[in-house]
Parts: structure tokens; sequence; C-alpha cells
């Protein structure tokens, strides 16, 4: 997928997200609705003019923004900087593919808030670094065990022991006390 | 006065008193730097260690831990990009290209001796607007606060992470976010979907741990790393470095300590809204405004000022009104009536000696802070160079874990992680993560400021109170400031270059 169109997703996505606060916000009260209305439909102005601007640049420059052009402050203004620096992917050249690392990367904290959902957060804590350690191979399997061990003891000091929070138990809590 | 301000000081120099500031500073530092847990459970977890021992050590304790929060926060903004509490969150802007720079250190030094020079100049200001602080604390109204959150939301003109377009577009949606819950004015539940559990909306805390720490961790994972490879970025900045600059901007200094001392004062504007009018002023105000936001030093000085004079401020409304400034004073006021004090404007006649006392306290527990944060600087500074191996399932594990002690709610790991994912994607596509907070924290002030303005002085209340047409017009210049300097330095450029072509003709 070209870089044009996944900022053309984007962009869509953001569009229906707004149509749909206005059409929320449509059914409450007057003074309810007086704020989030203009500020959606405003969004959605913008938004729109950002879809049409971005469609009618070469993919090389959709880094540069259409405020900038009309205010003439991409040579010297703040907020030249970040604007033209395109990322990384999409540029021309040899693109690095992103996107396994990507879905890697949202596997990986979707699945420790799994495990927090399921067992706890001190329980994933130790099985969720533990378990880094060891597949990332940063450490032999005794050191992570030891660091895994010891950080999961000063995050249970900290947050149970001193600050005194009620931690959470999971899902698998009512299964266990109904096997009890 | 002379009297009070000498008996504030003394009733402090004892042995317990002491004990306990240092006690809160250092326990007020490390929750700080816990993201998610800002000053307020910080205090919270103080109260009941309030009662039996003496009052000044009781507020030392408090105050210390309290003061302690700020700069803790401030440094996982600076190393992390992770802001500790909302109020820090404009440190991220400039401190963490910093730190990505090789000038962490430099960053750390500049932000404790700001929040240093922010306490002490605010204190005094302080002593000195005692007097005329009343009047105009009650001449401020609703329209004002509205106008001074407006003036915050300019900061998204003048600072651009990614597009400016994109960045706008961003702050309307952090601002819908904050709709999200039980409407304050109408009691209308929106955007809930009839769950109970968003009826309180989305805690900003959580937010932010989500949409900069979650996400700088996947972006962690996905580039490879540490945050700084001191084989390719070397150190190249000491503390000094840092405090230096701190005292060379002196002048940005005092204004960024005044405005602190002027929001803290305001009640209910809150410390979030000074740090992000204090980076505004900063860029408006600066030789180098487009140095801002890639790693401009004033952009680390200008907030920590401000939030280390708000807490001075803070305690005016807080202890003459019962009336507390931000969130922090909240608590506060809670723990002054359980030690007898009783907040009114009885505070700044008969008992000015305690209310001096106070003020020394936020300028000793604002020293201890900087002496202990100048001497751990170095140490911090080496914190970003860890493997990202070692630096993701431990920075994930406190987040989580964070976001859940925030409220004590399991739905807040969920929302954490949504928000983490959204802000991989904003950063991924260049929609501003600053400016969509910005519009969170800044959206309840404005609805609800404008709420009250219409129903109190009717639809045209800009231009019927002289004071709110004073801040618009305010407004207004400084956010075209900026451009107007763009363009007359363009205009220069091009003169200078058409005089050479002349010249060059004429040779």
């Amino acid at each position: 997928m070209s870089r044009k169109v996944q900022e053309n997703l984007i962009v869509g996505l953001i569009i229906l997200v707004l149509l749909g606060v206005i059409y929320l916000s449509l059914g409450y009260g007057p003074r309810a609705r007086m704020v989030p209305i203009p500020v959606a439909a405003f969004g959605l102005l913008l938004a729109i003019v950002q879809l049409i601007w971005q469609n009618l640049r070469a993919t090389e420059e959709l880094y540069v923004d259409l405020l900038e052009v009309l205010t003439k402050r991409g040579d010297s203004g703040p907020g030249s900087g970040a604007t033209a620096e395109p990322p990384a992917a999409g540029t021309k050249g040899a693109p690095p593919r992103l996107w396994p690392k990507e879905l890697a990367a949202l596997g990986l904290v979707l699945s420790f808030l799994g495990l927090v959902l399921l067992i706890g957060p001190i329980p994933s804590i130790f099985i969720f670094t533990g378990g880094y350690f060891l597949v990332s191979r940063h450490y032999s399997w005794p050191k992570a065990l030891g660091y895994t061990l010891f950080f999961t003891i000063a995050v249970y000091l900290l947050f149970v022991i001193a600050l005194e929070i009620q931690l959470y138990h999971g899902l698998i809590e009512p299964l266990i006390d109904y096997f009890r | 006065m002379l009297d009070a301000i000498v008996g504030g000081l003394v009733v402090l120099l004892t042995p317990q008193a002491m004990a306990f500031l240092l006690i809160g500073v250092v326990y007020g530092l490390m929750i700080g730097i816990l993201p998610g847990l800002g000053g307020i459970v910080a205090l919270a977890l103080l109260l009941p260690f309030t009662y039996g021992f003496e009052v000044a050590a009781t507020l030392a304790l408090l105050l210390g831990g309290h003061i302690g929060t700020i700069w803790g926060s401030s440094v996982t903004s600076i190393l992390f990009n992770v802001p500790g509490a909302a109020k820090s969150l404009a440190l991220c802007f400039d401190g963490y290209p910093m730190t990505k720079r090789g000038e962490a250190t430099r960053a750390l030094g500049a932000s404790a001796m700001g929040a240093l020079l922010g306490g002490v100049f605010g204190a005094v200001f302080l002593a000195i607007s005692i007097p005329i602080v009343r009047p105009i604390m009650l001449a401020l109204g609703p329209s004002e606060y509205l106008m001074m959150a407006v003036w915050g939301l300019t900061i998204i003109a003048t600072f651009s992470e990614g597009s400016l377009l994109k960045g706008m577009i961003a702050a309307v949606l952090g601002v819908l976010i904050a709709f999200i819950g039980m409407d304050i004015v109408t009691a209308t539940p929106r955007f809930t979907f009839d769950s109970e559990f968003l009826m309180d909306g989305v805690s900003f805390p959580v937010a932010m741990i989500g949409m900069f720490a979650i996400a700088e961790m996947m972006k962690l994972y996905v580039k490879g790393g540490a945050i700084v490879d001191r084989s390719v970025v070397k150190e190249t900045s000491t503390v000094l470095d840092g405090v230096r600059d701190a005292f060379r901007h002196w002048g940005l200094v005092m204004r960024s300590s005044l405005l602190g001392l002027w929001i803290g004062v305001l009640p209910g504007v809150g410390a979030s809204v000074g740090g992000l009018a204090a980076y505004a002023q900063a860029a408006q105000t600066s030789k180098n405004p487009d140095q801002f936001g890639k790693g401009n030093v004033e952009g680390v000085i200008a907030p920590d000022a401000t939030l280390g004079a708000n807490e001075g401020g803070g305690l005016m409304p807080t202890l003459a009104f019962g009336i507390p400034g931000g969130e922090g004073m909240a608590i506060l006021l809670v723990a002054f009536i359980g030690l007898g004090i009783v907040p009114g404007p009885e505070m700044l006649t008969k008992n000015l000696d305690l209310v001096f006392s106070m003020v020394w306290l936020v300028v000793l527990a604002n020293l201890l802070v900087t002496l202990i944060g100048l001497g751990v600087a170095p140490y911090l500074a080496r914190l970003p160079t860890l493997h990202p191996n070692v630096m993701v399932p431990l920075v994930l594990s406190v987040c989580l874990i964070g976001a859940f002690a925030t409220r004590g709610l399991i739905e807040d790991v969920i929302v954490a992680v949504g928000f983490g994912i959204l802000g991989y994607f904003m950063d991924k596509y260049h929609y501003s993560r600053a400016n969509f907070v910005i519009g969170m924290v800044l959206a309840t002030m404005i609805e609800r400021n404008l709420h009250i303005s219409l129903t109190l002085y009717g639809d045209y209340f800009i231009f019927t109170r002289p004071v709110t047409l004073a801040m618009f017009v305010f407004i207004i210049i400084t956010t075209a400031l900026p451009f107007i300097r763009s363009r007359r330095r363009r205009r220069a450029q091009r003169e200078a270059i058409s005089a050479q072509r002349a010249e060059g003709r004429a040779t």
C-alpha cells in the first residue's frame, strides 16, 4: 500500500469519526452540543482540506503542509522542522518494510494487555518481562530470571505494599475460586 | 509583614521539619518519576501521616512531596518523552529532542535550575504582591479564565510537531476526546455509549501514558536501538551547562515565574495550562523561535520556571478563600483543615506568618529538589541509553500498572493501550500527539468557562468585559507576532539579496 493510500485511509477514518461525533451530538441538548458540533465541524473542514491537498500533491511532497504554504512559514517559521522531514517508509529508494515489526509491536502490547486482563498485573509483569528477556536472548536464562524476579518484587513492593494499591486479580480468579 | 516573613522561616528551622522536608522531597521525586502517579497520588498517600506531628513538620512533608513530584515528572518528559503528569507535557517538546541530541544532562540541569529560580522568584513576587493579589483575584471571572485557556491553545499555532494542518486536526480530536463523559454543565452523558466507565471521562494521566510512553516503546521496538545510541551521539553536555543556561535566560525565567505565579493564583486554572502557556510565551518572545520543538533549552527553562512559581501562587486562593488553585492544592486543603488551618481572608492578615512558612517551604523544597536533581542528573541521563530489550519490557510493565494505579480501574489499562496504538500511528503519520493532549487538557476548561461566561455576561461578553477584551487582544498580538517577525525576516533577506545583486551589477 503506497504512502498516499495510507494517508488517505487515515484522513478517511478521521472524517468518519468526526461525522459520527456530529451525528451523536445532534441527539444532545442545545447546551451540551454547543461546543462539540462546531469543533467537530471545524475538524471536518480541516480533514477535507487535508484530503484534497494531499491528493493534489506528489507523494514526495506529502509533507509540505498547506497552511505552511499559505503562511509561507516553511522557510523560517516554527513548524518547518518536522514537516520538512518525511518518514523513512514511503520515500524513494528502498523503503524499509516496517509493517512486520509494527505488527509484532502491536502483538506484543496486545498480548501483554491480554495477560493483565487474564491473570492480573503482577503475574503478567513476571511472565512478560521474563519472556521478553528470554526470547530476545539479551540475558542468559539465569540472569533473565534473576532480573525478572528482582523487578517484579520491586514493582510489587512499590505499588502493592508502599502505595497500597488494590490490585486486579484477573478474569481467571473467579475460575480458580470455582474449582476451590 | 517583615515579622511574618522572619517568623515563618524560624518555625521551620527544627530538625523534625527539616527531616520531614527531605523525606517528602525524596518521596515526591520517586513518585513523580513513575508515569501516571502525579502529585495527587503522592499527596493522597501522605495524608495518613499528617496527624500527630508538629504543624511545620507536617506541612514540610506535604509541600516537599508535592514539589518533588513536579520535577520528577519533568525528568521522564525530558528523558523518555513521557510526561509524568499533564503539567509536564510542555517539557517533552524540547527536553526530549535535547536528550536525543546528547544533551540530556544539560536539559536536566536547566530544568532543575529553572524550577528553583521559578520557585524563588515566585515566592518573592508572591510576598510583594500579597496586598494587591486579593482585589485582582476577585476582579477576574470565568471569561478571563476562558481567555487564559485560549492562550494556552495558541501554542498549536506556534508549535508544530508534524504539519500545521494535521496538528490542528489532532488538537480537534483531543478536544473531542475530552468531551467523553458526563457534561459538567448540563449533566448530559456524551459519547459514553451507555458505558458506566466512560461516564467519568478519559483520565488525562492514562491517556498520556498511552499516547507517549506506550507509543514510544512501540516505536523503540520497531526502530530497534536505544533512544540515545552513545556510539553515535555522545553526551556532550554537563549539568553546569544547564545551570548556566537558566541564569543566561534570566529574563525568560522572570517572565515565566510571573506567569506561573498568576496562573497559580487564579483558582481552577491549573498548572497544566501554566506549562503550555509558558512554552507559548517562550516561543513567542524568543530570538530563535524556529529552534523550538527541536531542542531549544528555552523550551525547557520556561515551563519549569512556571511550574516552580505556580505552587507559591496556588497557595493564595487555597489559603485565602478555601478555593484550591489546582488538583494538588485540593488535597493540601484537606490536609490543612485536618491540621486546624482554616482557610479564609484572615490567613492573609492575622495568620500571615503561617502563609510565609508555606512560601518558605516552597523555596526550601525547590532548593532541595534542585540540589538532589543536579546530583543525580548525570546518572539519570544514562537511562535513555539502555538497550531496548531491557527498556521495552520494563517501561511497558510500569506503564500498564501505572495506568491501573491511577484510578484502580482495569478499564484504564485498556484505554492506555488504545491510546498507545493511536499515539504510535499519529506519530507515524505526523499528527501531533502534543497538540492532541493540549486539546484534551484545555477543552474542559474552555467549555466550562464559555458556558458560565455566556450565562453571566451575555453573548458579547468579550466586548463588554474590559479585562477579557484586553486579554483577547493580547492573545491575537502574541499569536500574530511570530508570523510578523518571520515576514520581516524574509523581507530583510530579500532586500539583502537584491542589494547584493545591485552591487554585483555595479561592479
